[in-house]
């Protein structure tokens, strides 16, 4: 069975995949901010659609609910889904990060 | 987001003169990733940013499928398909449809565009580009010659 990427190409698309997350936090932030729903909508569609497709299936839970939650305007949920959201990105970089500072 | 030289993403002088794989994807994620997917697999690909543009390159390009996102800024895919099958260049054309919202209503909108397949986000790499491998093979097989 082949595989579906070269291993050389996956860890360089997830590496820039990683990279972009602080500007996903802080468009996520001011999007709820500015209670832009929209936007707010769409951010969450989007990762849902790529999370897991790039190794991060948790990411695309969280871009559901979070589509979900612009969808019916709840403020509330959507500032913890954020707050969930950048410990999991967080806790994904740290995690890469060790493992390329490992010897 | 680059991981990939303009030569790769865009198919070279050689390979534009081969049938292509058309990808009209507006979230440059998901396009990388699909790129390096059909790529790897040894089909070139043209990829496209947004509906209008992915409607000029299929009025001049020669493509075997065209893989289309649903959910576009500029046009929907929706839009794009009806523009394809209103055009005698494009109205043969084989689409999948790609989206992360659920095809549920839509089946019978899908159907009456002629689209083959529909492929739901978040995919997983393996299973697209064995689809895409499949559905190639298919489309082969029911050209005339």
């Amino acid at each position: 069975m082949n595989p579906p990427v070269d291993a050389e190409t996956l860890s360089r698309l997830q590496a820039a995949y990683v990279a972009t997350f602080p500007d996903k936090l802080q468009r996520l932030e001011q999007c709820l901010e500015k209670e832009d729903w929209a936007n707010l909508q769409r951010f969450g569609h989007q990762l849902k659609g790529s999370g897991r497709a790039y190794g991060f299936p948790k990411l695309t839970a969280l871009g559901a609910d979070i589509e979900e939650g612009a969808i019916s305007r709840d403020r509330a949920a959507l500032k913890g889904l954020c707050q969930e959201l950048s410990a999991v990105m967080n806790a994904v970089r740290h995690e890469r990060q060790e493992v390329s500072n490992a010897p | 987001m680059d991981v990939y030289p303009d030569s790769q993403r865009v198919s070279d002088p050689e390979e534009r003169s081969m049938k292509r794989i058309l990808l009209i994807e507006d979230e440059p994620e998901v396009r990388l990733l699909v790129e390096a997917t059909l790529t790897f697999r040894g089909f070139p690909v043209l990829s496209c940013e947004s509906g209008t543009r992915g409607l000029e390159e299929a009025r001049r390009g020669d493509f075997q499928l065209v893989l289309l996102d649903i959910m576009m800024p500029d046009m929907s895919g929706y839009d794009v398909l009806e523009a394809l099958r209103a055009d005698k260049r494009t109205a043969h054309l084989p689409v999948v449809l790609l989206s992360a919202s659920s095809p549920e209503n839509e089946v019978e909108r899908m159907a009456h565009l002629g689209v083959i397949k529909f492929i739901p986000k978040p995919f997983d790499s393996k299973s697209l580009g064995l689809e895409v491998a499949h559905l190639l093979e298919e489309i082969a097989d029911e050209s005339p010659g």
